[in-house]
């Protein structure tokens, strides 16, 4: 049946040489058959295949020498295998079969998708001897509109999953080819919902059909220019929602092959904390206002109770003076004349005459003491503090020298500990430290082995720093009384004005500092006092002197 | 010994120009100067006023020779009419008596008080003491020095017979 098809001879074209015209030509027909991309290839009208071009080898993987005379029914797939023989009864019918797509097998078993055509072929007498196919591999098509038909899908999904409404419209134009109306030609589901409507409803209709308000809105007329000049273009449109609370669409939109693109966004949240945030603004500024003019009513008050501080400071500056200058005159009078009448008039007075007179200077003495510490208390209270960094070791060491040359006809054993430096206001402490350590030497006056100890310790950010000694103490049920002006525990064996302590309490605390005193009778007394720390203290070796 | 209150009669040349208004602390002075003789030449003026006319030869010392100053005038601050912060500044404001030697004596014991007398151009000053005792020697002290080992300004001297 091979040597009845023309197409027998595919593998050596032009071979011999032929000596007529029919041979010429068939030699020709050979060069295209194995020149062709298009696979060609005959079979008889039972199936086997009788002719095989290089495109069929590069197609399917078989040789020419070994598909030759096999069944081309091992180049359908097994769900196919019908299709073989509907296709040899076409054939046989004269039928010819157009285009047709189908799948191939490969030699490898691979599938391949093909265009097919098939035709009969005639001998000389006209009867159907076989059919010729011709086949075209459609991979690279078929991959090609696989991917498209995939990126179609996926972006139609994407535009549909959208939360933001999307709408695509088409302009119409009238014959001057103005813009007259845009048509829905898209929406995804969120721009349905936006509407309330269905696709039917919108698609193929007008914006300005259905929402005619879009034209005084301005955003039709934005539409159009995005159309007419190809440029993206955002707007801004207030909503109301189903309560009637304002907010926005931002819009935004571009144009698309078919007109133009728009998405919608709801920024009414931005709105509402835009809203939100001028009218947290108003109401700050408000406060602001409030509290300034609170602040203003509570400075012209304070400015008010300034001007009376200031005066009765002025008033007490003035007392202080008087007593200072006038109440010494006096003193000064009697104990003048009270001395020249013992001295000048010794003559006239007895001894009890003599010794009254001295106990009127001696009070007049006692008196010009009192004033003195009086006053000095009162300028505690008034005087500025200037607090700086001070050594507290030098500044104790020289009060207790000047203290032991008063005292020179006793001897106290005095120990002098770490003493950690503190920010004070240096004459001041030092007038502290007067003050208690002179309370410890007169209060160990009446002891043969007097001692007095001295130390200091950090607790937190304060110093506390301490005075001991193994004198007379005091009972510790007074111990409350001891700070007060004019408070004294002991009677005329101890001599003093009661006002030593009330000074030390009031430098004290000027300084933010606090004092405590605990004793027992006939078995000394300790006092602290405490002062804010120096930041860069430092502190000395603890020495015995 | 008291000491009369001089108006007219001032004894020349006055070595001491007492400013006082404190009649008792005048009396006390004077007894303490007395006890070293030195009350001869002292004038005892009671007011502010009073200290710029003797100084000046104004007033109710307009006969008296204004080119004859005092070697020292003992100045109490709390001053009637005029105070002796005033009194100070006065002196040292006039070419005539700007170098006078002025030792401020007071019962004040302020920091205010001391400031502004230093401030004016005191050349000393000096507490009152209560006790007689420190009274006395304080006062003798003064006047020992500054009418006897001071050396006053030209000025001045000229008044003081050599």
């Amino acid at each position: 049946m091979g040597e009845t098809s023309g197409l027998t001879v595919t593998q050596d074209p032009a071979g011999r040489g032929g000596v007529n015209a029919d041979d010429r030509a068939a030699a020709l027909l050979a060069a295209i058959v194995a020149s062709s991309d298009d696979v060609i290839l005959s079979k008889t009208l039972e199936g086997s295949i009788t002719s095989w071009n290089p495109a069929a080898e590069r197609l399917y993987g078989y040789s020419a020498a070994e598909i030759a005379g096999k069944s081309a029914s091992v180049l359908f797939p097994a769900d196919r295998a019908g299709e073989l023989l509907e296709m040899l009864e076409r054939i046989r019918r004269g039928e010819r079969v157009e285009h047709y797509e189908t799948v191939r097998v490969r030699k490898d078993g691979g599938l391949v998708p093909v265009s097919v055509s098939v035709s009969p072929i005639f001998d000389s007498a006209g009867t159907i001897v076989g059919a010729s196919s011709i086949a075209r591999d459609l991979t690279a098509q078929k991959g090609a509109a696989a991917v498209l038909a995939a990126s179609e899908e996926r972006f139609r999904c994407d535009v549909e999953c959208l939360l933001d409404p999307l709408f695509i419209f088409k302009p119409i134009r009238d014959a001057a080819g103005r813009i007259t109306e845009l048509e829905f030609r898209y929406l995804n589901e969120a721009g349905l919902a936006l509407y309330g409507m269905s696709r039917e409803e919108v698609i193929g209709k007008g914006q300005l059909e259905l929402f005619p308000s879009a034209r005084d809105a301005g955003i039709f007329d934005a539409y159009v220019q995005c159309i007419e000049t190809g440029t993206p273009g955002r707007f801004e449109v207030p909503s109301f929602d189903e309560n009637g609370v304002e907010g926005a669409f931002e819009l935004a939109f571009f144009p698309g092959d078919e007109g133009i693109v728009v998405t919608a966004r709801d920024v009414s949240a931005v709105v509402h904390a835009q809203a939100e945030v001028r009218s947290l603004n108003a109401e700050l500024e408000q406060r602001v206002v409030a509290r300034t003019e609170e602040l203003e009513r509570s400075n012209r008050d304070l400015e008010v109770a300034n001007e009376g501080l200031g005066a009765s400071n002025r008033e007490l500056e003035a007392f202080s003076y008087s007593v200072s200058h006038d109440l010494r005159a006096p003193l000064r009078a009697i104990h003048g004349y009270s001395d020249i009448l013992v001295t000048e008039h010794a003559g006239q007075l007895d001894s009890d005459g003599t010794a009254l007179l001295g106990r009127v200077q001696a009070n007049v003495e006692k008196m010009s003491k009192l004033i003195e510490d009086l006053l000095t208390f009162s300028r505690i209270g008034r005087q500025d503090l200037r607090v700086g960094p001070t050594a507290m070791g030098p500044l104790v060491r020289s009060v207790l020298a000047e203290l032991e040359e008063i005292e020179l006809d006793r001897s106290v054993a005095t120990t002098v500990g770490v003493l950690v430096d503190a920010a004070c206001d240096r004459d001041s402490i030092r007038q502290v430290w007067v003050n208690l350590l002179a309370n410890a030497f007169k209060f160990t006056s009446s002891r043969p082995g007097a001692e007095v100890w001295v130390d200091s310790e950090v607790v937190g950010d304060e110093v506390v720093y301490r005075v001991r000694d193994n004198g007379v103490g005091f009972d510790m049920a007074y111990a409350g009384k001891l700070f007060g002006v004019f408070q004294r525990l002991h009677g005329v064996e101890f001599p003093g004005t009661g006002i030593g302590l009330a000074i030390v309490k009031r430098i004290v605390a000027r300084h933010g500092g606090r004092v405590d005193a605990s004793g027992e009778i006939d078995r000394g007394a300790c006092f602290t006092f405490t002062l804010p720390i120096h930041p860069h203290h430092t502190t000395e070796d603890s020495h015995v002197s | 010994m008291s000491v009369d209150h001089v108006g007219e009669a001032v004894p020349e040349p006055v070595e001491i120009l007492l400013v006082e208004d404190n009649p008792d602390d005048a009396d006390l002075t004077m007894r303490a100067f007395a006890r070293q003789k030195l009350t001869n030449r002292v004038v005892w003026v009671k007011d502010g006023a009073e200290a710029l006319d003797f100084l000046f030869a104004t007033g109710e010392y307009a006969n008296r020779n204004g080119a004859a100053q005092p070697r020292v005038v003992l100045l109490d601050l709390k001053l009637p009419k005029i105070d002796g912060i005033e009194v100070l500044r006065r002196i040292r404001a006039n070419e005539a008596t700007a170098t006078l030697p002025v030792v401020v004596l007071t019962s004040s014991t302020q920091d205010i008080d001391r400031d502004a007398a230093w401030r004016e151009g005191t050349n000393s000053f000096v507490c009152k003491p209560v006790e007689f005792a420190e009274f006395q020697r304080v006062v003798t002290e003064l006047g020992m020095y500054w009418a006897l080992i001071n050396r006053p300004p030209i000025a001045t001297a000229l008044t003081v017979p050599a």
